[in-house]
């Protein structure tokens, strides 16, 4: 989903940034995004997270921040609680995504 | 409940909402599971998650714990495993829903440096079974039609419209899904970027 939507709306992202926060993703309060992220998943640095977010994109962008990282906390268990499958065209049209994240390393549905 | 605005940002108030009607529905009496079964699997997968010791001496708690602390870990044989020992797969997709949502909402006060909102109380009353043509395909549970993330809960049809109803709310409306360039405060492309990190810090492949 985020390199459809980069890609549709022609913006550049490195999604390494993804797996390696010290890169820079190149959006708007990107940085700040994925330290968010972190800290909602992690429960550490959760202030100093969400005080960098809030001065990066503001108050209404950093709950929006929040509920997000909530809703995929809420499907990252769905997803791995029924054994979700990724058909071969997904994985086809992911691939490099899937190489660049190194994600085979999470794929649990074969097993 | 979910006094949200005294709190020192904007949060909207269909967010409040959804969080109370999250709230309200772990507390009432579902399709298989009564009130206090769905709060307990709640306050199990709420204590897992914060890494408190646990110590499951139930299916229902078992699956509890596996779900809100260590989502990653889940096997097919597990699943099977806990059916041989009682959890009829449509429990235990009830207990998925209960779990998920739950954790949705603790993520996002978590998130904020908010404190937990405290468990409801569980409501009297027996559950109400509701039976569908769900049956298990290349999914681990069985779900009604093929398997997509839609119609991952659809063995227990109240727990998919929950699902996807603070889907909507935290996120985006199935509808509007859609969009790859929809803006509300965030742009599409930084919310799939927090969805991304997120995902990929729970060691989600999906």
């Amino acid at each position: 989903m985020l390199s459809w939507s980069a890609t549709t709306t022609g913006r550049t992202i490195d999604l390494r940034a993804v797996a390696d926060p010290t890169r820079d993703p190149g959006l708007p309060g990107g940085r700040e995004l994925l330290a968010l992220a972190e800290a909602a998943v992690t429960g550490e640095h959760v202030l100093e997270a969400r005080e960098r977010l809030l001065a990066a994109l503001g108050p209404a962008a950093t709950v929006d921040a929040a509920a997000v990282a909530g809703n995929f906390e809420m499907m990252n268990r769905i997803a791995d609680g029924t054994g979700m499958p990724v058909g071969k065209a997904a994985r086809r049209d992911r691939a490099f995504v899937i190489e660049a994240l190194d994600l085979d390393r999470l794929d649990h549905t074969g097993t | 409940m979910f006094d949200l605005a005294q709190m020192d940002l904007p949060i909207r108030a269909d967010l409040v909402a959804a969080f109370r009607e999250v709230w309200e529905q772990l507390a009432r009496p579902g399709t298989r599971l009564s009130g206090a079964e769905r709060v307990a699997a709640a306050r199990i997968a709420r204590a897992a998650r914060e890494g408190e010791q646990v110590a499951p001496s139930t299916p229902l708690e078992e699956a509890a714990a596996r779900l809100g602390g260590r989502p990653w870990t889940i096997r097919p044989d597990w699943i099977d495993k806990l059916a041989e020992q009682g959890l009829a797969p449509e429990v235990y997709v009830e207990i998925v829903g209960v779990v998920s949502r739950m954790t949705a909402v603790d993520t996002f006060h978590r998130a904020l440096g908010f404190d937990l909102e405290p468990l409801p109380e569980p409501r009297p009353g027996a559950p109400r079974p509701v039976e569908t043509k769900a049956r298990r395909t290349r999914g681990w549970v069985p779900m009604v039609g093929p398997p997509t993330i839609p119609t991952a809960l659809s063995a227990v049809p109240a727990e998919n419209e929950a699902m996807e109803a603070l889907h909507g709310a935290m996120y985006l409306t199935m509808a509007e899904m859609q969009d790859p360039d929809i803006r509300k405060t965030l742009h599409r492309t930084q919310m799939e970027l927090v969805a991304a990190r997120t995902s990929i810090l729970n060691q989600c492949f999906y």
